[in-house]
């Protein structure tokens, strides 16, 4: 029997997405974690949060949660620089 | 609907099956990782298990420099006040809503802002901070308008 090409992009997508057995993965995944590298709780919702935040996105984003507070509306400090040219 | 529909829905379907695992059915390195909410795990909405799933992952995928330096940045976010996050948190939405070139536009804004003198800076905010709420809106849109006339120039 054969499956027509859709038919396989679906079993294919399928297969793809069902977990690891884990005894697959341990190998690779147990070279990176230590015992003493375990995320703590706040650590890891921090990463779920800004874990794919480029760093300068996240100066920005701490500059502004540092400024903002000191402004009684809500300014778009990001143009600031614009108005002196 | 088309085939590559059905493709994407199951595919959506079984990634978010396999981040609603149970507590038991996740890896021995899940469970290592995620070790902090074990108690609760089976009791987290599916949603936030799916976060937390991706968060271990990324995790275990860090090089060891990659993980002080998201530690070092914990410890910044951590020196901020629980109002200072909100409006972080805010920010961080309006900007993740920003179209690509947007973002680029306000990252490289920032950068030059940032690269100034620091008492440059400081007239600029406090010139900022002086102007009234319904002038920033006109100001802003005034902003807007002359590049606009530019970029057709």
């Amino acid at each position: 029997m054969t499956l027509s090409k859709p038919w396989m992009g679906i079993v294919l997508g399928c297969w793809l997405s069902l977990p690891i057995p884990p005894a697959a993965h341990a190998d690779k995944h147990n070279k990176n974690q230590s015992e003493d590298e375990i995320p703590d709780r706040e650590l890891l919702e921090f990463i779920a949060e800004f874990g794919d935040t480029d760093n300068e996105t996240f100066e920005l984003m701490i500059y502004h949660g540092q400024h903002d507070l000191e402004q009684t509306d809500e300014p778009a400090k990001t143009q600031e620089p614009d108005h002196e040219h | 609907m088309s085939i590559k529909w059905l493709c994407a829905c199951l595919t959506i379907l079984l990634s978010s099956a396999v981040h609603s695992q149970d507590w038991d059915e996740l890896s021995p390195q899940m469970q290592n990782a995620l070790g902090s909410f074990s108690k609760e795990w089976d009791q987290l909405p599916t949603e936030r298990r799916a976060r937390l799933h991706s968060a271990a992952k990324r995790w275990q995928a860090m090089t060891p420099a990659q993980r002080i330096a998201a530690q070092a940045r914990l410890k910044r976010w951590q020196q901020l006040t629980p109002e200072q996050r909100q409006a972080v948190k805010k920010r961080f939405k309006q900007f993740q809503s920003l179209p690509t070139h947007e973002k680029a536009k306000v990252r490289k804004q920032f950068k030059r802002f940032r690269a100034m003198p620091p008492k440059k800076r400081q007239q600029i905010k406090r010139r900022w901070q002086s102007v009234k709420p319904e002038q920033k809106i006109r100001l802003r849109k005034s902003l807007q308008q002359r590049k606009h006339k530019k970029r057709r120039q």
